[in-house]
């Protein structure tokens, strides 16, 4: 059990006892009170028959009679019923017992109407107060129920209780209840203490063993059952850990693929100074003209390497700024015709080795509108680039791409879809191609030394930070993109 | 001239590896796939003495056209591996590949590995050319064959450097720097485990043949020994 096991413990049951404590000692105060009024009298129902029962005579048949009927009572050991007149003197003499007197005797029967004390005026000319002493002052209470007398005893619970025991336990009776609060808030403050630390106990398990890196850890499971704002946390912790896990395990795929990437250009590199060594006295000797040319093309071949390397690394690190959020963009107001056309001159000029032209196609009603968009003008163009380099990559020669846009009215967007005619992928590939690194599984692609497969990555995350949409689709040939960008309302 | 097949994807990179191999005087194919590859080694004019082999290749990758190559062929095979993990080592070396040589490396590297693998595949010298017969098991080096009881047994020609070497010294414990020395052609590295991997694989073929009997023990930390009697 831990510490916050004992503090909710100790603190709820020293709060519950100290209330049952507060209680029963006010209701012990009220009853003491109530008590010490009546103290001098007999305030049990056979006290008030008897009192009854002596008025009555004493209506009925005047002084005499009672006289005798106490005098039988006495004799029969009952209780002593006194009447005392306004002189303080009893009936038949007897000594009042103690503290009883007139005046307390006066007072007592204004304050109490139920018959334990009655006053009567005799046929004598006194005034006559009767009553039965209290049995603490006359030694004695009623005698117990014939039962419990012969020792009969009493069942409870099953247990036979005899009939001295059930005098104790009348005895003890204030403190039964008193253990029994006691227990029951010593019960109740452990379980609320458990029901409290006990997910608390789980929550701290989960996070520790995420912290020593099980990124499985779960506490959902455990917390099944309940209902509350503990079981709120563990499920956002859940949910946080497997973010976490999915982020590093992305993470940890983009690193495997990152070191593959820069060892084939490494590879190259190695061969590249390989034939160069191989023959060092051409570099020598300018004399022998081949040698010479080929210390170039190496030359030149590892200065391209390291090239590729560098925009490799250059696009990883833009990938990534991305995708962590940390690129601060400058978005302004700007105008996607513009950027378009300046777009299409660079993608035709591009093309004019592979015979690969551009087409641009608008309906009528955008044609000579500026289509307004907030966004940062280099780096949306750098994403619609992307795609409009990838389209013309993968056709070939002499084919075209079209790059069309549209109008969303309803939506309030603009849509702008690119299609090649080239080899096109399969379902399965077309969502994976906006993963980093993925190239396409098909022949051209995979001789192709130039790109990184980080283009479409780079245009998604674009396209995503501009709250736009990138999608990409099989037709019958070629590829289709699409994306969708929010216009200024 | 040693012929060698180079199957790799990488088009820049063959083409260098090829000019460089030429260089040192070697005649070089290229194949930039695993099915290509296999047509090179079925349909080319003259006999391969040595293919290397990239394990990353699009089509058939190179794990899957070794285990081809190796269904009817025991020419020796370099496999390039990318990958830092070991697992594609063992697995080429367990399907019956002779060396690997992790990718980016060296083309001298690359050389020397070759040379080594090619010296010792060379059909037998004079000094070597007994045939070694120990009880039921015949190697004839300069047929580069073993039999058992007069069955033939198929090794990759590293397996038969090995088994070699072992028998030249068979009663006695040949340490694994010795087998790699003098069956691999080159010392051994760190973290080393070609001997082991291509021992396990000899030691399955030759107990598969003769009955389950164990005739290559293992010497804890010491190396290899083949049983005289």
């Amino acid at each position: 059990m831990g510490r916050l096991f004992w503090k909710f413990f100790l603190f709820f049951f020293f709060a519950q006892l100290s209330t049952v404590l507060i209680v029963s000692i006010a209701v012990g105060i009220v009853r003491d009170n109530r008590e010490r009024d009546q103290r001098i009298v007999d305030a049990g129902p056979p006290a008030r028959i008897m009192v009854g029962a002596a008025a009555g005579v004493l209506e009925t048949n005047g002084l005499h009679a009672l006289k005798r009927l106490i005098q039988d009572w006495t004799d029969d050991a009952m209780p002593p019923l006194y009447a005392v007149n306004e002189l303080g003197v009893d009936l038949l003499g007897r000594q009042l017992p103690p503290k009883v007197n007139v005046d307390a005797l006066e007072k007592l029967n204004a304050k109490m109407d139920n018959g334990i004390i009655q006053k009567y005026h005799a046929l004598d000319g006194h005034d006559y107060w009767l009553f039965v002493a209290d049995p603490a002052k006359r030694g004695m209470r009623f005698p117990p129920p014939l039962s419990w007398r012969e020792g009969r005893g009493v069942k409870v619970f099953g247990f036979k209780i005899s009939g001295l025991q059930s005098q104790k336990i009348g005895r003890l009776f204030p403190f039964v209840p008193l253990l029994v609060g006691i227990l029951i808030s010593f019960i109740f403050a452990a379980l609320l203490a458990w029901y409290f630390a006990k997910p608390i106990k789980q929550l701290r398990l989960a996070f520790e063993s995420a912290a020593g890196g099980n990124l499985n850890a779960r506490v959902g499971e455990a917390m099944q059952g309940r209902r509350d704002e503990l079981v709120d946390l563990g499920t956002a912790f859940d949910v946080m850990v497997s973010r976490v896990g999915s982020l590093i395990e992305s993470k940890t795929r983009l690193m495997h693929q990152v070191s593959h990437e820069l060892r084939s250009p490494l590879a190259r590199l190695q061969i590249a100074i390989g034939l160069i060594k191989q023959a060092p006295q051409a570099a020598e000797s300018t004399i022998d003209k081949t040698q010479g040319d080929k210390l170039n093309l190496s030359l030149n071949r590892i200065e391209r390497e390291a090239v590729r390397m560098d925009s490799l690394v250059g696009e990883l690190l833009t990938l990534s700024r991305l995708e962590s959020g940390m690129l601060t963009m400058q978005k302004s107001v700007i105008n996607l015709n513009e950027l378009l056309a300046e777009l299409l001159a660079d993608a035709n000029f591009e093309g004019k080795s592979k015979s690969v032209q551009v087409h641009y196609e608008a309906p009528k009603n955008l044609q000579n509108r500026p289509i307004m968009l907030l966004a940062e003008y280099d780096l949306l163009q750098r994403a619609i680039d992307n795609i409009v380099r990838n389209a013309i990559k993968y056709s070939a020669f002499g084919q075209s791409v079209l790059l069309k846009t549209a109008m969303d009215t309803l939506e309030n967007c603009v849509t702008l879809s690119i299609r090649d005619y080239g080899v096109g992928l399969n379902k399965s590939e077309i969502e994976q191609i906006f993963q980093p690194f993925y190239r396409a599984d098909n022949q051209l692609g995979a001789h192709m030394n130039d790109g990184h497969g980080l283009g479409l990555s780079i245009a998604k995350q674009i396209i995503e930070a501009h709250a736009g949409e990138i999608t990409a689709h099989t037709t019958e040939q070629g590829l289709l993109v699409t994306m969708k960008l929010p216009l200024i309302k | 001239m040693h012929k060698i097949l180079l199957v790799d994807d990488d088009i820049e990179l063959v083409e260098m590896l090829k000019e460089y191999l030429e260089q040192e005087s070697f005649i070089v194919a290229t194949a930039h796939d695993g099915e290509a590859g296999l047509v090179a080694l079925k349909s080319s004019p003259f006999e391969f003495d040595l293919v290397v082999l990239d394990v990353m290749m699009p089509v058939l990758n190179g794990l899957e056209t070794l285990r081809n190559i190796r269904q009817n062929s025991h020419i020796p095979v370099i496999m390039l591996t990318a990958k830092g993990d070991d697992n594609d080592r063992i697995t080429g070396l367990e399907l019956g590949a002779d060396d690997y040589v992790p990718k980016p490396c060296t083309p001298r590297e690359l050389v020397a590995r070759i040379r080594a693998i090619l010296r010792r595949t060379e059909p037998a010298t004079a000094k070597r050319a007994k045939t070694i017969t120990l009880n039921e098991l015949t190697l004839m080096p300069e047929k580069r064959r073993v039999e058992w009881a007069g069955q033939p047994l198929l090794l990759t020609s590293t397996e038969f450097n090995l088994l070699e070497v072992l028998l030249e010294h068979a009663g006695s414990v040949v340490s694994k720097e010795t087998l790699s020395e003098l069956a691999l052609g080159r010392p051994m590295t760190k973290f080393d485990r070609n001997i082991d991997v291509h021992m396990s694989s000899v030691r399955q073929k030759l107990s598969a043949i003769a009955n389950g009997r164990q005739m290559i023990e293992t010497v804890y930390r010491l190396g290899y020994q083949y049983i005289k009697d």
